[in-house]
């Protein structure tokens, strides 16, 4: 069966290509999967880590050192692998993709951080607060959190007039975390969605700058554990 | 394989007219001489046109009929007149006479002084081809080629509507040449019959030069040379998917290598294939 449906060109993208990526962004901009407070960061701020301000912590004028690290991602086409077991209520439906995620949490237990609190601090010059106790030795505290989610691939315009095809995560789950579930949920989700709109990827520029200029004509769709699109030459 | 492209017949007509668009124009220039003719003569040679077809696997041929092969002839042919014409002087021979005490003497003799005569026609021609290229990968250094190798083929083109035009051009010439002597007078036909009859059987040979030139001219192209392949698309090995400062300043960009690639007909389409590292 003719893969072009009519128009001048096919491209599809197997999910091995997916995952190779993956891999290939991690290694190119690793701070996009490590984000840390300075004294959790590891390596060059900035290149090797995101930096993240002190989570505060309530009633001081203080943060504590925290960090969220990806360890592992793998993205699965629809149709679903053998092995991808998605937590209810996921499923894999038509087009979509599922991910999967290993993410660690840390706090460095211990080691406060002074930071700005404008009210707070106004307030601080009429009764100076005491900086809070810190009788413990630092020390990091982490938790690996396994997250799944599904999604779809999406289209927007972008600045160089052409079209940016990515994924956008539809729905998460966030096992084993008790009544914060919902909470991990919310952050996850635009954690993850803000890095995936990260890597969309100029379709135009994809391998066709062989072809000179292209149009998108229809897609992307997720079929065959492929992201396809078709486009015509100009 | 991680990626898939296919191109349809539509689109590989796209490219392959895009490809012959991008083509420079190529010309040769000779020189032959034949007896007392000499000629010059330059082709230029332009490709357009064409439909393009797939033959499936195991075939995986690009078919393309109606190749439009067109160009032009910019010739110059001369001769010196005397050198085909024979001596005509007045009088015929010299009158000379020993007179007393004026000693040897002769009449004055005029010998008409035939000219240079020479034209340069421009003579356009055009035809057709049907060719049939075998597709093949390439490895082009920092690229992976999908490029085409024609087979062998015969062109098959006819310049003798070209003779016509050379001929009256030439008699043109001569008989302005000659009539632009005085004193010719009956002699004048017979003159430009002389010239042409001996410059007749040279067109011939004029026009298999020019052919030969024409084909000479063809093999310098490499999409119509059977032993070099000709580029029709062009893959960086290594791929930029994400460019710098995208959608950072300062952000890397996020490159990976295309190791491989293959190319075939399926469904009357190019299918290239590749994988990345």
């Amino acid at each position: 069966m003719a893969l072009t449906l009519g128009h001048h060109l096919f491209a599809s993208l197997h999910q091995d290509l997916i995952n190779k990526f993956l891999k290939a962004y991690r290694s190119a901009r690793p701070k996009y999967f490590f984000y840390a407070c300075p004294p959790l960061g590891a390596g060059a701020p900035s290149i090797d880590f995101w930096i993240l301000p002190p989570l505060p912590v309530p009633g001081t004028n203080s943060g504590i050192p925290f960090s969220v690290r990806i360890l592992d991602a793998k993205i699965d086409l629809n149709p679903a692998d053998a092995g991808l077991s998605l937590p209810p209520p996921l499923t894999l439906g038509t087009d979509q993709f599922a991910i999967l995620l290993t993410v660690e949490i840390c706090f460095m237990c211990g080691y406060l951080i002074e930071i700005d609190v404008p009210r707070e601090q106004f307030l601080g010059k009429e009764s100076h607060q005491p900086p809070p106790r810190q009788n413990e030795r630092p020390h990091n505290v982490c938790a690996k959190l396994s997250i799944w989610a599904v999604g779809r691939p999406v289209v927007t315009a972008n600045s160089a007039g052409g079209r940016d095809i990515g994924l956008h995560l539809d729905a998460i789950v966030v096992k084993d975390v008790g009544a914060l579930e919902s909470l991990f949920e919310c952050y996850f989700k635009t954690m993850v969605n803000t890095l995936l709109d990260a890597m969309r990827y100029p379709v135009e520029q994809f391998a066709l700058g062989a072809f000179g200029s292209l149009a998108l004509a229809a897609g992307p769709t997720i079929v065959d554990d492929q992201i396809k699109v078709w486009a015509d030459i100009l | 394989m991680d990626t898939t492209l296919a191109i349809s017949e539509a689109g590989v007509n796209t490219v392959f007219h895009k490809a012959l668009a991008g083509l420079p124009p190529v010309a040769k220039t000779e020189s032959q001489t034949w007896g007392p003719f000499f000629a010059t003569y330059s082709v230029a040679v332009f490709l357009s046109g064409g439909t393009a077809s797939l033959e499936n696997a195991p075939a995986n041929k690009l078919d393309v009929s109606g190749l439009h092969i067109s160009g032009s002839v910019a010739a110059s042919v001369g001769f010196d007149l005397g050198l085909i014409l024979p001596t005509i002087c007045i009088p015929p021979e010299p009158i000379c006479a020993d007179l007393p005490l004026v000693g040897h003497v002769c009449l004055p003799q005029f010998c008409i002084p035939w000219p240079h005569a020479s034209i340069s026609p421009f003579l356009p021609f055009s035809f057709n081809v049907d060719l049939s290229f075998g597709f093949r990968v390439d490895d082009l250094g920092a690229q992976w080629g999908i490029d085409v190798l024609v087979d062998p083929f015969s062109p098959r083109f006819d310049l003798t509507p070209m003779a016509p035009v050379i001929l009256s051009q030439m008699e043109a010439e001569v008989t302005s040449k000659l009539s632009a002597i005085p004193g010719l007078g009956g002699l004048l036909s017979g003159l430009i019959k002389t010239v042409m009859d001996a410059f007749t059987p040279i067109v011939d040979l004029l026009l298999d030069a020019i052919s030969g030139l024409i084909n000479a001219v063809l093999k310098t192209l490499d999409l119509l040379n059977v032993s070099i392949p000709f580029n029709l698309l062009k893959f960086d090995k290594l791929q930029t998917f994400i460019p710098t400062n995208v959608p950072l300043l300062g952000d890397a960009p996020v490159k990976m290598t295309l190791t491989g690639l293959t190319a075939s007909v399926l469904d009357h389409e190019l299918v290239a294939e590749g994988q990345f590292a």
